[in-house]
């Protein structure tokens, strides 16, 4: 974990006082923002004040409309922040009725302030809060906020849409700094350039009036590339007395490296035991992953951000001496690990999340909240994750995959691509054998092979619960109407894809219908895509992240003197999304089913949507496809 | 298995012994021998990832220096940790609660990891730099740490003590948590000065279970404010309450589906105040009998006093609120209909005001306790007779039916009477209609805040039941086609939901929703969904649709997009009861013509099947003659609440409920 999340908290609110008189009665707003709306925001002034490289002042006053309970997330402030680089100096809060009457206003002790701390053992995040509570509608909250930053590594952002169903009247970002300051930005989906003024001071000025509301789609992009946003970030910063500049890459990494360099010192019995491990080994990669099976087995993932040590790492004989450490330690101490047996690593930088993996890569600055390490071979390079006491080295997973991470070299920042895994390495193979019955019971006997992406989930289940909590878990994953698991068993295969074997039996009571003289079987058991998109115009580019392959074959016996009477069809298609076969067929006593699926990842444009609409729902069908037979006469 | 309050001791000095068998460990701290690490497992539960080899605690009144007593709460534990996935364990978190500047604290802590190495065992000690506080809000601290140099098969040992000044706040005691513990002890020794109610629940027996009275003498400090008023030096003997209770291999408890909280069901022990006395001074009672609690809280300004003195404000508010009201009933429903519309609730788990009635009039906010108890008073200025009810909701444990322990309490309606009729109302929901409560209100004994009728009103799941009718006629139409109308009268609880869901979902795509229901393509025209907005009656969804018929054979499910597909008990086994919402009746009619041009070649055979003889029962009768076929499925269940030796014959009910909903007609085109 890194320190970086509280200050990617999007920035609310205005500054009103440039406007002569506040006016926020209801009907004063454009009926076109207030249709479909929740919320409507009617002014805001976001200003950033930067004094020096170590020092500024983050100001902002909003006032947003609510128009109905869907707005409520909107009507209420926090404001997150570390009681080392932060001060929140003032707050102030108005509550008007439609008619843009004043109610009342925030009391100071109706501010609550809590502790911020979530999955951390122990940091300095703690958050401010404060609601109304009203819920005549429609109504507006007005906040005014002001607060003291001691450090220049973090910058707000600006994104003046902060959610679906929501509308901006007015939104104002303005960047002050000294004259002689160099301040660096970068604007998405903002027509034109900043209006710039300078004296004394210079002031960098957005404005956006009346914006519609964005829609949230399937697989959409990134909330930042879909509505107004502009970044920010500096070029000489300072925070807690270490100096910096992150103008570029490069710059930012020279930084981070100062902060990281010599505490990579490991004790004696621990240096002994990097030889003893690895000296008589020749290959450099067992050698890797041998110190890296011992990292894992020997260490475990705590986490403590105080202060500097937010971004500064625990030295190696800290974690050498508790046998715990975050991100940043773990990973030092595996760089420091591996450096005692001659092999150089980097420590790297990146944004971790299955599903947020982008960062603005051609603007440099701290967008990262992980660190992992990347060891560069002649070949190839091969990435740990320090803080996985199980994942095989050399693997990912969806957690860092497929995303730039800053290496952190000695002469500074080096932007790379983490390892992407396509729809070969990600595959779900599977076979099932079964018989039913002529009362409709299934018994199946289903052996499938995951690697890639496609075992990340069940490796953690795997990993991390007990055979019978896996049994749990596996009753309550299966999607059949009712069975029992007589057995079940996986296999890990730990490489640079991991796959994962599992076998399980099951009976299901009922699993076909029985009426009278026939009986319906899906012989389709468990690779039934549950996608249904909803058929509606589109407004974003589609974003498909991961690609995989399933492939299914099966046989299910079915009770002698039965024939069939109804069979679906074979369904295949190709198309940019990948593609799909599915086929049925009887063959005596046995009914038999194929199916393929390639999905492929990519951005698609908005106008494909209708395409991958009816993908889907030809899927949906064909998966279920039943298979009627009935008892032959006589 | 017993009900879920085993039972209730109250303790007026009673002596209480009984001591099953006593083979207590030993629990002297660093006291670990290699072969404590022998075991690779437990007989207890071969698949933990944790035994908690002993888990002991004491709490022990000890003269202050506040001039009052302090108690002295102290916790040994030792882990064995088996593998990975228990390595949370090892980080520890102690609350610790502060007001003014009384504060809980922590007097000693010790607290090791042990390893074994090369057949000797290596010890590892928390450094006092690594144990953190963490400042949770205006009331609570937490003292953090992490155990270091873990590994799998390590032993942890913990042992505090903290000084607590709370001296009418007796910790509570949970034998049992996610792991198996192999020895749970908790020991309390109480001066005669407090008399406690003792609670215990739960379905594993006691080891240990003795007490005794012994003497002792407390050193107790009053400190002076002033020259004059000296600090004051004094010692009290008094009679001591000493007991231990204890458990011997208490199995991990884990939360299944239909658990109202997992906190009903572990074996635990909980002290309520019931008296204080000190020598030559009256009994001060703390928990009364009923009659004075209700008494008390209409006294109380933090609970009933402005239900009657509210200076008239109220009067000049009502007028203004039930203007043009006709009968009572309507004046009443103004009043409940203004209040909720008006107020936003901030807490939906309190029972007492946060501010005076006024100020949560004037701010149009506040905590369940201040809506609804606003609502009384409107409706007392009314001229009703309407009072406070107290109870506490489904996820916050079971009120206990004969004491009046307000901490297990959360949550106030009211109620109303109006032409003799009775009504429950809660002004704190949106969308709840007069004389409707949540589900979650359902959950036993709720207690009428009447000082002279404080009568018990049982609110429990088995008596409401969620009923639902649903009908679809399905006539051919010109094309060759079958057309259809839906119709469906929802539960309370789906209408609640439905209503939710239709505050941030189109009608639009709540209907196509309804489509994708079917397992085949479907026109759907004429939908509405009736009742919405009318909060008291039940939301009513229909449609019209159709769909097409040339296939050869025709194979239709009568039960449509209403079939039960899932048994919602998958689990193979309960160890507890199985508590449902509700109560279930719900009824599916299908009429039908049989296509035009087919005829029927079979139907699934009509069966009965009861349930525990008459606690629940599922119809399917499908009859059919030349032109139609009719078609009924109702499923019954009388109750909500299931023992555990009711759960494989409720697993299997339902599974049978989920194979005969998949069953099929089956029509042939006559050719």
């Amino acid at each position: 974990m890194f320190k970086s999340l509280l200050y990617t908290l999007l920035l609310q609110l205005t500054a009103l006082t440039v406007f002569p008189q506040d006016d926020y009665s209801v009907n004063k707003i454009d009926p076109a923002l207030t249709a479909g709306a929740c919320a409507v925001k009617r002014y805001e002034l976001v200003r950033f004040e930067i004094k020096d490289p170590g020092s500024a002042v983050y100001y902002y006053k909003s006032a947003v409309t609510i128009l109905n309970e869907n707005g409520e997330d909107h009507a209420w402030w926090q404001e997150g922040y570390d009681d080392k680089f932060t001060t929140i100096r003032s707050v102030d809060a108005i509550l008007y009725d439609a008619t843009g009457k004043k109610i009342r206003s925030l009391k100071k002790a109706d501010i609550s302030d809590v502790s911020g701390a979530e999955s951390n053992l122990a940091d300095d995040f703690r958050v401010k809060r404060h609601n109304f509570h009203y819920k005549i509608y429609p109504y507006t909250v007005e906040y005014e906020v002001e607060i003291k930053k001691d450090q220049l590594m973090f910058m707000p952002s600006w994104m003046p849409v902060e959610d679906e169903d929501y509308t901006v009247e007015k939104s104002i970002f303005e960047i002050v700094c000294p004259s002689s300051y160099n301040i660096r930005y970068k604007s998405y989906r903002y027509d034109g350039e900043p209006v710039i003024q300078t004296g004394k001071e210079k002031i960098y000025r957005w404005e956006v009036k009346n914006v519609a509301a964005v829609k949230r789609e399937f697989a959409s992009p990134e909330w930042q590339r879909i509505t107004p946003t502009v970044v920010v970030g500096a070029t000489n910063f300072e925070i807690a007395g270490f100096k910096g500049n992150m103008s570029n890459w490069k710059e930012f990494g020279k930084f981070i490296y100062g902060l990281k360099q010599n505490r990579d010192k490991l004790p004696v019995d621990i240096k002994t035991t990097v030889h003893e491990l690895t000296d008589n080994v020749t290959d450099v990669k067992k050698k890797i992953e041998l110190l890296y099976n011992y990292m894992q087995q020997n260490t475990r993932y705590i986490s403590i951000q105080l202060g500097i040590g937010g971004w500064q790492p625990f030295d190696a004989e800290y974690v050498a001496q508790k046998k715990y450490g975050d991100c940043k330690a773990l990973t030092n101490y595996m760089f420091s690990l591996l450096k005692e047996a001659g092999i150089k690593s980097v420590y790297s930088l990146v944004k971790a999340g299955e599903y947020s993996r982008y960062i603005h890569e051609e603007f440099s600055s701290q967008q990262f909240n992980h660190v992992i390490l990347s060891v560069p071979l002649q070949r190839d390079t091969m990435w740990l994750e320090c803080t996985s006491q199980t994942l095989p080295a050399g693997y990912l997973s969806g957690f860092t995959c497929n995303r730039y991470a800053l290496m952190i070299a000695e002469d500074g920042g080096y932007l790379v691509r983490t390892p992407s895994y396509n729809f070969q390495d990600n595959r779900q193979i599977r076979k099932v054998n079964a018989t039913v019955d002529e009362t409709g019971k299934l018994n199946a006997n289903i052996v499938t092979e995951y690697t890639g992406l496609q075992q990340d989930n069940l490796f953690e289940m795997i990993n991390g619960n007990s055979k019978k909590e896996q049994l749990e878990y596996l009753k309550k994953e299966i999607d059949l109407p009712s069975y029992d698991i007589t057995s079940f068993d996986y296999k890990t295969k730990p490489s640079h894809i991991p796959a994962i074997a599992e076998k399980i039996n099951l009976v299901a009571e009922n699993y076909a219908q029985v009426s009278g003289t026939r009986i319906f079987i899906q012989p389709n058991l468990l690779s039934k895509t549950g996608l249904k998109l909803k058929d509606e115009e589109r407004q974003h580019d589609i974003d498909l992240m991961f690609e995989y392959r399933d492939v299914d074959s099966v046989e299910i016996v079915i009770p002698i003197g039965f024939t069939p009477e109804a069979m679906p069809q074979q369904v295949a298609f190709t198309n940019k999304f990948g593609q799909y076969k599915i086929t049925y067929a009887v063959d005596g006593a046995k009914v038999l089913m194929t199916r393929l699926f390639e999905r492929r990842a990519g951005r698609f444009p908005a106008s494909d949507y209708k395409e991958l609409v009816k993908m889907y729902a030809e899927m949906y069908k064909a998966d279920r496809g039943k298979i009627v037979l009935v008892k032959k006469e006589g | 298995m017993r009900i879920f309050v085993k039972g209730i001791l109250l303790y007026s000095h009673i002596i209480w012994g009984i001591t099953i068998f006593a083979q207590r460990p030993q629990t002297k701290f660093g006291d670990i021998k290699p072969e404590d690490f022998a075991p690779s497992l437990y007989s207890i539960d071969s698949s933990a990832s944790a035994v908690v080899l002993f888990d002991v605690a004491s709490a022990t009144y000890e003269g202050d220096s506040y001039g009052s007593f302090s108690i002295a709460f102290k916790k040994h534990t030792r882990i064995r940790l088996l593998t990975r996935n228990s390595f949370d364990l090892a980080s520890i978190a102690i609350p610790l609660y502060a007001s003014g500047t009384l504060e809980e604290k922590i007097e000693s802590m010790e607290a090791t990891t042990y390893n074994i190495e090369n057949g000797k065992v290596i010890s590892y000690n928390l450094d006092k730099a690594s144990i953190f506080k963490d400042r949770l809000n205006k009331n609570f601290i937490s003292r953090k740490f992490t155990l270091p140099n873990l590994k799998e098969g390590s032993i942890i040992e913990v042992k505090y003590s903290l000084l607590s000044p709370y001296e009418k706040y007796l910790r509570s005691w949970e034998f049992q948590g996610n792991h198996p513990v192999l020895w749970s002890e908790y020991k309390i020794s109480v001066p005669f000065v407090y008399d406690f109610v003792i609670i215990k629940q739960g379905y594993h027996p006691y080891a240990v279970d003795e007490g005794n009275v012994g003497k002792q003498t407390y050193n107790i400090l009053r400190r002076g404010n002033s020259a004059i008023d000296k600090n004051h030096a004094f010692t009290y003997s008094s009679e001591v309450l000493n007991h231990t209770w204890a458990m011997k291999d208490i199995p991990a408890l884990k939360k299944e589906n239909f658990t109202t909280t997992l906190d009903n069901h572990i074996a635990k022990i909980d002290f309520q105040l019931s008296k204080i006395q000190f020598p030559d001074e009256p009994v001060k009672n703390v928990m009364n009998n009923w009659y004075k609690v209700s008494e008390d809280l209409l006294k109380d300004p933090d609970f009933g006093e402005g239900l009657t003195k509210n200076s008239g404000w109220i009067h000049d508010e009502l007028k203004k609120i039930t203007v043009g009201a006709g009968t009572p009933l309507d004046t009443a429903k103004k009043i409940f209909e203004y209040i909720r519309d008006n107020m936003s609730c901030t807490d939906k788990s309190a029972t007492h005001l946060s501010n005076p009635l006024k100020k949560v009039f004037q701010t149009k906010n506040g905590n369940v306790a201040d809506i609804n108890l606003l609502l009384t008073a409107f409706l007392i200025d009314g001229g009703f007779e309407a009072h406070p009810v107290l109870l506490s909701t489904r996820k916050h444990r079971k009120s206990l039916e004969n004491y009046p322990v307000l901490d297990r309490l959360n949550y106030v309606i009211t109620q109303v009477k109006i032409n003799d009729k009775r009504y429950l109302l809660d002004a704190s929901q949106n969308k709840l209609g007069f004389g409707c409560l949540m589900n979650d209100c359902y959950n036993g004994y709720a207690r009428i805040i009447d000082a002279q009728m404080p009568v018990l009103i049982d609110l429990s799941a088995d008596s409401i039941r969620e009923s639902k009718f649903t009908s679809i006629l399905l006539r051919n139409d010109e094309k060759g086609g079958l057309q259809g109308t839906f119709r469906s009268s929802l539960g309370n609880y789906e209408s609640n939901l439905v209503r939710e869901k239709l505050t941030n979902t189109s009608k639009a795509d709540f209907f196509k929703e309804i489509k994708k229901g079917y397992s085949f393509d479907i026109e759907v025209w004429n939908e509405s969904i009736d009742s919405l907005k009318v909060y008291e009656a039940p939301v009513e969804v229909k449609y019209d649709f159709k769909f097409d018929t040339d296939d050869e054979m025709i194979y239709l499910n009568p039960i449509l997009s209403e079939a039960l597909q899932e048994n919602p008990f998958k689990a193979s086994e309960r160890l507890y009861p199985v508590e449902m919402p509700y109560a279930i009746l719900e009824n599916f009619v299908l009429k039908m013509d049989i296509p035009k041009g087919y005829k029927v070649e079979e139907v699934p055979k009509s069966s009965v099947v009861k349930f525990n003889e008459n606690e629940g029962q599922f119809e399917y009768i499908v009859a059919k003659d030349e032109h139609a076929i009719q078609f009924r499925s109702t499923v019954r269940l009388n109750k909500a609440t299931f023992l555990p030796e009711d759960y494989q014959s409720l697993r299997a009910f339902f599974g049978y409920i989920v194979k005969k909903h998949g069953e099929q007609i089956v029509f042939k085109k006559i050719k």
